[in-house]
């Protein structure tokens, strides 16, 4: 405790000492908009602002949830959000359509996206058999993908109700789900259940990636930076000891409990989707050009973009390569 | 006459006057003790004694109020009155006008399968009453069609329109027709099914002058031809010594008949007749009547023709 | 004028003044297409589109106009059992109200988790909203008679059936017809909302899959396009049920008759 506060006066003081100290007086005010209520699958995020990291930065960073059906993309390009929480395949549809938008970094290195079935399934290929509930946003993400692979069909799809009562009651049914979340609430049901994690399967997105404009990052790239590392050093605290970023996660989201957010946490550690692949070299919220590569191929051998988009538009790697926040 | 709740009746009275050709003396409304009083506790209708004969042109005329429609739809089994007795055709009895006792009542009209529908009354209302979503022909057809009778419906559907001078509006719907053609339209309805008795309650007394004593004439033209017994209702003394045999004149709520008027003009009545100083003669005495009945609760003042 | 084509002519007007006004508000402000796309560019995108937004619209079309079948069968019959008798109706009209006012939003994914099929699940959800005005409105008009008609049945012997199918059924069409022209409406929003929270997905899927899609892929022009068909559906059905309460009315009500005879 003691050592909290020294560190703190300790900011203070380095803060004060910083040449244009008098002009950064003012924290700039950014506002961030996550895709979800608030959750541990956010808690970077939250912990930096907890943990006054963003301060530390010269930024006033107000987190601001997503939910059912806010488009964070809209509210950015509305002027609504100085930055948001996207996805790859949505971002590559955006450049396609004109729309100045451009991710700077992913905090995911690999997309927590699953397939859920009963115990008693081995493989992906054994859910040809069964009932797949499939939301309808997958439509356009990995549907496409795991038909072509696994030789599902439509028939065999159902809509996700974003609920697992029909999983429970129905040995027959599988569903999609999010590594850190619908299987905690199938096991606390009493049923263990088979987890595939589609990225493992060769699904190559990132995920939770950060948005902005192009002129934002013309204009302001410098706040961008900052927003940035203090979200990587955010990231690491919160690995670290999540506690301070779940305290503002649980009071923005009254229902979520410390054991959903334990659940999560340890499924984040365990899957490497923060600290593994190349952010163990490169850092975290990294991103690289043949990932980038990778996803716009998969889209196009699926279908779901042209061939001729300049997907190079929907990303810039200048921040992630100076920011190197090894875990 | 009788008095209140006596069941005495003065039988030389109540039959059709001296000018009037002589009648077989068929009853064709028996009214004996009738009264009604409401569930909340209305008094309508006083013991009525009453009888129609057969070729009669009986009117009951009252002031507003004094329970004439009460008396009517009891007579037309609309409604049954809560002591007494209503009977139509006592002397033919079929299974549509058996007697009722004291405290039932009410008749259905009879409809004989097979047989050609011949109502033992047809009612006509005070508003036409015509449905508004189907034509003239449609709704003269309706008693043929409630009987399922629809097979000779255009000719007999037909008929009653010539009777009534309608026969150009058959396709018209009722809210294209003026207030006079209604009432003329809803006659014909009564007519379609050959009543031996029409009861006419006020028929005539939402239209124009001009319109109502056409039509005054029209049905006492109808009355004479077709042979028809008509128990009508009005509160006008015009129309009902115009129109009437006889006349019964009721006293305010609760209504009970305290005098009767036997009206011995030869048909037909022409307009000569409407200003001859007679009829002002006859029209005084009703007032007469009519005033008397709301003065004291029920007089005992039978007046001749004379 | 006269007043016949007014009817159309001043709408259509107004419409056409919507949209240039539409127009000349994003060129002015310089609003880029991807928060509000012009008129010209909808229309464009609609047209591109076509093939994919009109098999959507016609799976909508589908939804609601079984829905609104549904509606009318269902709650005819409702009212028809309320008008034989009146403990009936006083004991079950209160539940009747609750599908009025339950949130469909809320419902729908229930729904589809017990009905297997998306299909029938959607045309279920979209009947729950439209069916109220139907048994509310065909209850009271059934219970509208006038009470002279009434007598002039009673007097000629009229079986219970008779009077049910000559009487009653006419007098109720004008209210019918007014409740009918909020259902249509309500079967549309239904569809569009069931499919919205619930969804259908892949090879059947109405617009409300598209908006979503639209919305998801930041496909704006798309999302207006889709918006526009539904709206000139809803507008469809309105003037389809108002054609058939004209064609059913038109000679005797009042609501069909012009003020001046």
């Amino acid at each position: 405790m003691i050592g909290r506060g020294c560190s703190q006066w300790m900011a203070v003081l380095a803060m004060a000492l910083t040449p244009g100290f008098a002009s950064a007086q003012l924290p700039t005010k950014v506002v961030f908009y996550t895709n979800w209520y608030a959750e541990a699958e956010h808690g970077g995020f939250y912990q930096a602002v907890a943990e006054r990291i963003y301060a530390r930065h010269g930024l006033d960073v107000e987190v601001k949830m997503g939910g059912p059906q806010i488009n964070v993309v809209q509210l950015l390009l509305a002027g609504q959000a100085d930055l948001v929480m996207g996805y790859d395949l949505q971002t590559i549809k955006a450049i396609e359509q004109g729309l100045p938008v451009v991710t700077v970094a992913a905090t995911f290195q690999k997309d927590p996206a699953v397939l859920i079935g009963h115990p008693g399934v081995t493989a992906l290929p054994d859910l040809k058999s069964r009932t797949l509930l499939i939301g309808q946003a997958s439509e356009t993400t990995f549907w496409p993908w795991l038909k072509a692979k696994y030789g599902f069909t439509d028939a065999q799809k159902r809509p996700y109700a974003f609920s697992v009562q029909q999983f429970l009651v129905d040995q027959n049914v599988a569903q999609q789900g999010y590594l850190t979340s619908e299987p905690y609430t199938i096991e606390k049901a009493g049923i263990k259940p088979v987890v595939f994690l589609l990225a493992d399967s060769g699904y190559p997105p990132y995920a939770e990636t950060i948005v902005v404009t192009t002129k934002t990052l013309t204009d302001k790239a410098d706040m961008i930076a900052r927003f940035v590392r203090g979200s990587a050093e955010g990231w690491k605290s919160y690995l670290k000891d999540p506690a301070p970023g779940n305290a503002l996660i649980k009071k923005a989201n009254p229902e979520m409990t410390e054991e959903l957010m334990a659940f999560g946490v340890a499924k984040m550690k365990a899957y490497g989707l923060v600290t593994g692949g190349d952010a163990k070299t490169l850092g975290i919220l990294t991103m690289t050009d043949s990932r980038w590569k990778q996803t716009f191929d998969f889209m196009v051998s699926a279908g779901l973009t042209k061939a001729d988009v300049d997907y190079h538009k929907a990303y810039s790697l200048q921040f992630v390569k100076e920011i190197k926040v090894l875990p | 006459m009788s008095g209140p709740g006596t069941g005495q009746r003065e039988p030389a009275l109540l039959r059709a006057a001296e000018a009037e050709p002589a009648r077989a003396s068929v009853v064709a409304v028996d009214v004996r003790g009738a009264s009604k009083t409401y569930p909340n506790g209305v008094h309508a209708l006083a013991p009525i004694d009453l009888e129609v004969c057969a070729g009669d042109f009986a009117t009951v005329l009252g002031p507003s109020g004094c329970g004439k429609s009460t008396l009517l739809r009891m007579i037309g089994g609309l409604s049954t009155p809560t002591a007494g007795s209503v009977v139509l055709w006592p002397q033919s009895p079929t299974e549509a006008t058996m007697p009722s006792a004291a405290g039932e009542g009410g008749h259905r009209v009879h409809i004989a399968a097979g047989r050609r529908a011949k109502t033992e009354l047809a009612f006509v209302f005070q508003s036409p009453t015509l449905m508004p979503w189907a034509s003239v022909e449609r709704n003269v057809r309706l008693p043929l069609d409630l009987a399922g009778e629809a097979d000779d419906g255009a000719l007999r559907v037909e008929a009653a329109l010539r009777l009534v001078a309608l026969s150009d509006f058959a396709r018209v719907y009722p809210r294209e027709l003026s207030g006079g053609m209604q009432m003329r339209a809803s006659i014909a309805r009564a007519l379609v099914t050959e009543p031996r008795l029409l009861v006419m309650d006020e028929p005539f007394g939402a239209l124009d002058e001009i319109t109502r004593s056409r039509l005054d004439r029209d049905i006492r033209e109808l009355w004479a031809r077709r042979s028809l017994t008509v128990l009508f209702v009005t509160h006008s003394i015009y129309e009902a010594v115009y129109l009437s045999t006889r006349v019964l004149v009721m006293s305010a709520r609760p209504g009970r008949i305290i005098g009767e008027l036997a009206i011995g003009e030869p048909h037909p009545r022409t307009d000569a007749f409407r200003v001859s100083e007679r009829y002002a003669r006859w029209c005084k005495q009703l007032s007469e009547m009519l005033a008397a009945g709301s003065d004291e609760a029920g007089g005992t003042r039978p007046l001749s023709a004379s | 004028m006269s007043g016949r084509s007014a009817r159309f002519v001043a709408p259509a007007a107004v419409g056409v003044a919507f949209v240039l006004l539409w127009e000349a508000l994003v060129k002015a402000f310089d609003v880029p297409f991807y928060l509000v796309p012009s008129p010209l560019q909808v229309l464009s995108t609609l047209v591109q589109d076509a093939p994919l937004l009109l098999s959507s619209l016609l799976v909508t079309l589908r939804i609601t106009a079984l829905a609104l079948l549904l509606a009318v069968v269902l709650g005819v019959a409702v009212a028809f059992l309320f008008v034989q008798n009146r403990v009936l109706e006083t004991s079950l009209f209160p539940y009747v109200v609750l599908l009025q006012v339950t949130p469909i939003v809320a419902i729908a994914p229930l729904i589809i988790i017990w009905v297997k099929d998306p299909l029938a699940a959607l045309v279920i959800c979209a009947t729950i909203v439209a069916i109220f005005p139907v048994i509310s409105n065909t209850t009271l008009g059934l219970r509208s008679v006038d009470p002279g008609l009434a007598d002039v049945f009673r007097l000629y012997g009229a079986q219970r059936w008779q009077t049910l199918i000559r009487l009653r059924i006419p007098s109720a069409l004008p209210y019918f017809f007014a409740g009918l022209r909020v259902s249509g409406g309500l079967a549309l929003i239904g569809a569009v909302v069931a499919e919205f929270v619930a969804g259908t997905g892949g090879t059947a899927s109405g617009l409300a899959y598209q908006i979503l899609q639209a919305g998801l892929q930041l496909n704006i022009p798309r999302l207006f396009a889709a918006l526009l068909l539904i709206t000139l559906a809803g507008v469809a059905i309105f003037l389809l049920v108002s054609l058939a309460a004209h064609l059913a009315l038109r000679h005797w009500h009042e609501s069909e008759l012009s003020l001046e005879r």
